[in-house]
This record gives structure tokens, C-alpha cells and sequence, in this order.
């Protein structure tokens, strides 16, 4: 029961489709995981395998043209995907806020950045007038801002990359939500930059004890900020476990081929690359989505539906085969 | 070292963008590139670095005839081609081709993977026809897609398959040098690590030099042969890639390599100017450009002189006042890690 109160997020059997010339098509597929306060959980994938999907879906957005089909997304118990429009209007941003990839556009261009602060204060009803802008110019002095009455007056245009990002992380936190979603909030961004942006999150993070639930498509960056790291393969979470864990030791073959092909200053990449042709939607087979780019693969992986098991303390994979490659795995890794 | 005059030489080049957007604009009259000098050879890679407006895209930009150069000069197998590209001849034009970092935005949606690769391939190699398809399927080969991709439109691939297109079109000139500009940055590792393949093996088989520009040093370090940093518009340190990526560094060097993620994710030592912010760039303009920023600033002499470049080894120079011999005992400590961390947790577990 108290485990169960400290969860900021939970979702359960998540399956959204997209309209396609040949009918639905599901983008994501069953997806389920926790945040719990005070925590990060990345959720890695490359791209088209859903992450940005469920990403919005937290927040009870539709991006266009899709359906949620199935699932649920409890926000302190009450289910987002249930809620009417005007009650998530009210959620947003107050319970629930989200940082975007890219700043520049989630900024307006004509509007001072403090104004468009002052506008989730007074949206929510947190403060108004003299009192929203004295609490504007201290949220940006939170995010670090140096010279935060400077960058209340500036338009974001007249900013960099990275002191943008830092006013649309103080609007996300301005009303104090529960859970914040980040959608490759450094993608784009220098890696000093980055580095001072991940270093705001975690203390962010730590003072006010926020879940966040950080969607990237860089493992390096999520190993810098994330406890816990979801990875997705074609709409599926494909392997759940603690960062290190994930890092050290993964079950899934994807998640080995993903992390070999991350670049890396101390080691030279393979002469092959690991992760042979791309994700076809269109050319999924029933079973293992992974199956036809998976160099473990069985015939019966790609007719054998596999879900997500528990192999270990708080982590998860989706392989049938995970304990037989175990040390096949890693006999590959030491011949490498 | 190098006996053979260099493919291209870029030689104290400086670009200043007139005007800049408004009246709001600090730095005015500050160049975007400022006595910019490198050289490179066949089948060479020389990878640029540095933060977003260090110049980087400029100098490739400027290599390609597409902004205006106040002075300096680009030379091409010895012959001064500096100027706007529409005063180059053909064969000059032919010889350097430009890849973008995004190729949504460089491919036109109207058009045809066929009709895409036909232009360059009519124009710098006057094909027609029949000879002119087998051409564009080769082009495709190359970039390991095949001829059913022909008739494919830029919407119905996926990034990773632009992105080869546009290779292949740029290839399609026959140049000698390709300016790369961030043409990963968009891309997901397992495409990345493809285009890093496909990268080699077209310097291996044709000796195609590159000018590659990133940010992302992991990727640098295992491409490039020479690295040049740039910090505002000038190079701080430059040499073959395995000099600059260990001590002595460049401070700037230094803080660029401390703040890259590592999969290890507990490292994470902090930048040394992690506290100093993005200060301003320099106090006065005859200074160092990083004094404003510099962790290892050692006082005066930075705000007021101009640091000299200290030759090192094989064509390794750094920018700075600070003796390279006392910059590499300061820096030895923290900067390498003695082991990949990486492969150490592996096989521990």
C-alpha cells in the first residue's frame, strides 16, 4: 500500500494506433510501466518506436491521426485517458507539464520570456499580477538563470539554445507538477550546454521530489539523469531495469545491439555495426517484432509472441531466450 | 610529413556577416570566422569542432563559395579558388561537394530518388538516358539502397535513407572532398554507425577527403585523422586526432571532452567551467576569445595578448599562454579514463 502511494505515474496495457491506409495500425503496443516520485525513468528507442506516443499520451494529447485502443494512465488514480478535454486543460501544465525537444518552438517568438511564465501562474491561478511576477522572476532564477530580471525582459529569440530550454523548463515546474515529461530535451543542444541542462534536472529533481519520466534516443545522456531505463523496440518496451543494470548487464538482444552502436570516446566502434538494416513497420511478423534484425533469432522467434518477464530484481526483458544468451552474450562481448 | 601539395589549403580566412539580426545584436561586428588556417589531403578526414556559432558550418560554407570572405584564401590542388561558387568553373564546383545536416530540407519533396540524382549526374557528368539510370542505380548501390528506390519520393524514406541520398547525390559529381555538416546529428545510431561505414569505405576506395563537421566528439574520435577545435570563429587547438584527444589539451578541449556523456553515467565529472556558465566571450578584443570562460585563466595576460600557437608534435598546436608541458601535468589527472569504464562493468557482473 505505501509502495503503491508513492507512484507519481502508472501505466498499464497502453496501445495507441494511427489511422493507415490499412486500417489501424498500432504504434504502441501494451505498453505499461511506474515513475515514482522523485524519480527519473528514461524511456529509449530510436526513431518511429513510439517513445514521443507515449510521451504525449501521458499528458492525455492525441498527436493527429492517432487512437489510444487500449490501457490506462493513472495520474494520482485518476486515469488521463478518461478525462473529458476541459479537465485536462486544467491538468496540464498544474499536475502534469511537459518540456518539448525544441525550445524555440515551444516558446512564443513575440511574447517576453517572464510573460509567458507569468501566463502558467496565472492560467492555473497560482498568482496573478505583481505576485506571478515576482514568482516568475524566482522560477527563473531557479532554472539558473544568471541574470533572471535580464531574461525576463528578453524575447526568446535573443536567447541560446540553452537558456531557452531553461526558460520552458521553469514554465513546466511553475506550478509545481507531480510528474514532468521530457521529450529530448537536450537533443540539439551543445554537450556543455547538456551537461548544465541534465545538472538542473537532477537538482531540480532532488529539491522537489518530481517524476520524470525523460524520452531520448541518446543512452548516454539517459545514463547521466535516469534510475530506471524503459527501452522500446517498434512500440514494444522490450527490456525494464535500474541504469546500471541495463548498462552493464542487458538481457535483450536489442538493447546489446543498441548499446554497442552508441559511439564512445574510450572505445573504437565495431567494424561491424551491430544493428544490421532498420525497423519496417510494414514487415513486422507476428511474433518477436526484433526477430528479423536479431542475430540470436530462432526460427520460432518471429511466430512466438514474447512479453515482458521479470529476470531479476526490477528488471524486465522481453526474450524468451534471455537465459540461454546469457552467457552467450557475453562470450560475444569478450571475444569483441 | 606531407611532400604532395595538399587537396585543399584554407589559409587566414575571415568571414564577418554584415548587419547580424538587429540592432539588438551584442557582437556585432565580431567575425564568425577569424584567421582560420588548415589544410587537407587525399583521403583525408580533418574533423571541425567546437559549440553551435563557433563557426564551423561557415568555414564549410565558405570552402563551398556560399558566404562572402573578407580575406584569406581556399586553395584547391594549389589554385586559389576563394570567391562565390558561381565564379568557379565547372570542374571546381565538381571536385567539392557540400552533404547538409538535414535532408529533409535538402531534397525536394517533389521530386523523385531518380530525378534527385539526375541533376548532378546530367550537369557534371553530361549522361543521359539509359547510361545516365545505370549511373543513378550505382550511386545507389554505393549507399547500399538498391534500384527500386529510383522511383521512391524523399517522404517515403525513412532519415537514415535521405541521408544516403544525399550522399549518393553529392557522390554523384565524382568529388574529391565532401564537406560533411553534422550530417549524423539526425540520425539513430544503428543508421549513424551504417553512414560511418559507408564513409570509410568510399575514403578507402576512392581516397574522398572529408571536412567533418560535429559536435559529437565520440564520433570524431574514431573518424576523423586531424582534429581543429574551434572556440568564436578561431581554431584553439588543432593536430591528428590522437594528440588533441589527450593531454595536453587546449582548456577548451579539455571542458568540451569533460561534459560528453558516458554510458557509465556515474563518471559524469563535471566541466571544469561546469560554475563559470557561458560567461562573456572575451574581455578585449586583442585578448585570448576564451578568456572569459577559461577555467585555467592564469590573469592578465589573457585579456590583453593574443596567445601564441606552441607547435607540439607532428603539426599538434595549441593556443594558449599556458606552457603545453604544464597544461598536460594539470591535465593528466581527471581528463582520460585509465580503463573503458564501459568494458570494465561488463565484465564484472
Amino acid at each position: 500500500m505505501n509502495a503503491a502511494a508513492r507512484e507519481a505515474l502508472t501505466v498499464s496495457g497502453l496501445t495507441v494506433a494511427y489511422r493507415s491506409d490499412a486500417g489501424w495500425l498500432p504504434v504502441v503496443e501494451e505498453a505499461s510501466f511506474t515513475v515514482r516520485e522523485g524519480e527519473v525513468l528514461g524511456l529509449a528507442g530510436e526513431s518511429g518506436c513510439g517513445k514521443t506516443t507515449v510521451a504525449y499520451a501521458m499528458l492525455g494529447e492525441r498527436r493527429p491521426g492517432s487512437r489510444v485502443m487500449a490501457g490506462t494512465v493513472l495520474l494520482e488514480s485518476q486515469d488521463v485517458l478518461a478525462m473529458p478535454e476541459r479537465d485536462l486543460q486544467l491538468l496540464r501544465g498544474a499536475r502534469i507539464s511537459m518540456v518539448p525537444q525544441n525550445p524555440a518552438t515551444s516558446l512564443t517568438p513575440t511574447m517576453i520570456c517572464g510573460r509567458q511564465v507569468m501566463e502558467v501562474l496565472e492560467y492555473h491561478r497560482i498568482a496573478a499580477g505583481t505576485a506571478a511576477r515576482r514568482r516568475a522572476l524566482e522560477l527563473l532564477e531557479e532554472v539558473g538563470l544568471r541574470d533572471a530580471p535580464g531574461a525576463f525582459a528578453r524575447y526568446p529569440h535573443q536567447m541560446s539554445g540553452g537558456q531557452q530550454q531553461r526558460v520552458v523548463i521553469a514554465m513546466a515546474l511553475a506550478a509545481r507538477p507531480r510528474v514532468v515529461v521530457l521529450d529530448e530535451p537536450t537533443t540539439g543542444l551543445d554537450v556543455t550546454t547538456q551537461w548544465r541542462i541534465l545538472r538542473l534536472l537532477r537538482q531540480l529533481r532532488d529539491r522537489f521530489g518530481t517524476a520524470m519520466l525523460y524520452v531520448s534516443h541518446d543512452l548516454a545522456a539517459l545514463a547521466q539523469i535516469c534510475d530506471r531505463i524503459a527501452v522500446m523496440y517498434a512500440g514494444r518496451i522490450v527490456e525494464v531495469a535500474a541504469t546500471r543494470v541495463l548498462f552493464a548487464a542487458p538481457r535483450h538482444p536489442y538493447t546489446r545491439a543498441l548499446l554497442a552502436a552508441v559511439p564512445s570516446l574510450d572505445r573504437p566502434p565495431e567494424a561491424e555495426p551491430a544493428l544490421k538494416g532498420s525497423l519496417r513497420r510494414d514487415e513486422l511478423p507476428p511474433g518477436c517484432p526484433f526477430a528479423p534484425r536479431c542475430a540470436f533469432a530462432l526460427p520460432a522467434c518471429a511466430v512466438t509472441p514474447q512479453a515482458l518477464v521479470a529476470i531479476g530484481v526490477g528488471h524486465e526483458a522481453a526474450c524468451w531466450r534471455w537465459r540461454e544468451l546469457d552467457g552467450g552474450l557475453r562470450a560475444l562481448a569478450h571475444a569483441d | 610529413m606531407r611532400p604532395e601539395r595538399p587537396l585543399l589549403a584554407v589559409d587566414d580566412l575571415v568571414v564577418v556577416y554584415r548587419g547580424g539580426p538587429g540592432w539588438l545584436w551584442p557582437i556585432r561586428h565580431a567575425p564568425a570566422v577569424n584567421g582560420v588556417s588548415f589544410e587537407i589531403s587525399s583521403g583525408e578526414t580533418l574533423a571541425l569542432v567546437g559549440e553551435s556559432g563557433s563557426g564551423k558550418s561557415t568555414i564549410a560554407r565558405a570552402v563551398e563559395g556560399l558566404v562572402r570572405i573578407c580575406s584569406g584564401a581556399v586553395r584547391l590542388h594549389g589554385e586559389n579558388v576563394t570567391g562565390p561558387v558561381r565564379g568557379r568553373t565547372p570542374d571546381t564546383k565538381r571536385r567539392i561537394q557540400l552533404v547538409f545536416q538535414n535532408p529533409d530540407g535538402s531534397l525536394n519533396p517533389r521530386h523523385s530518388v531518380l530525378t534527385i540524382l539526375s541533376r548532378p549526374l546530367s550537369i557534371f557528368r553530361r549522361l543521359r538516358g539509359a547510361h545516365l539510370r545505370q549511373a543513378a542505380i550505382e550511386l545507389l548501390a554505393d549507399v547500399q539502397l538498391d534500384a527500386s528506390y529510383l522511383a521512391r519520393m524523399p517522404a517515403q524514406l525513412s532519415g537514415g535513407e535521405r541521408q544516403r541520398v544525399a550522399i549518393a547525390r553529392a557522390l554523384a559529381a565524382e568529388p574529391e572532398l565532401l564537406l560533411c555538416d553534422e550530417i549524423l546529428s539526425a540520425l539513430d545510431v544503428s543508421v549513424q554507425a551504417s553512414v560511418i561505414a559507408l564513409l570509410r569505405r568510399l575514403q578507402r576506395e576512392r581516397g574522398l577527403a572529408y571536412l567533418f563537421i560535429s559536435h559529437d566528439l565520440s564520433v570524431v574520435r574514431w573518424l576523423a585523422h586531424r582534429v581543429a577545435v574551434l572556440f568564436r570563429g578561431e581554431i584553439c587547438e588543432q593536430g591528428r586526432v590522437e594528440d588533441v584527444f589527450q593531454p595536453p589539451f587546449h582548456p577548451y578541449t579539455e571542458m568540451l571532452l569533460a561534459a560528453v556523456p558516458r554510458l557509465d553515467g556515474g563518471s559524469m565529472a563535471p566541466p571544469p567551467s561546469a560554475t563559470t556558465g557561458a560567461g562573456p566571450e572575451r574581455t578585449r578584443a586583442e585578448g585570448c576569445p576564451f578568456a572569459g570562460r577559461c577555467p585555467r585563466r592564469i590573469g592578465p595576460i589573457c585579456d590583453a595578448e593574443g596567445p601564441p600557437f606552441q607547435q607540439l608534435r607532428d603539426g599538434h598546436a595549441i593556443r594558449c599562454h599556458i606552457p603545453a608541458g604544464e597544461l598536460a601535468s594539470l591535465q593528466t589527472e581527471p581528463a582520460m579514463p585509465a580503463a573503458p569504464a564501459f568494458a570494465a562493468t561488463t565484465s564484472s557482473v
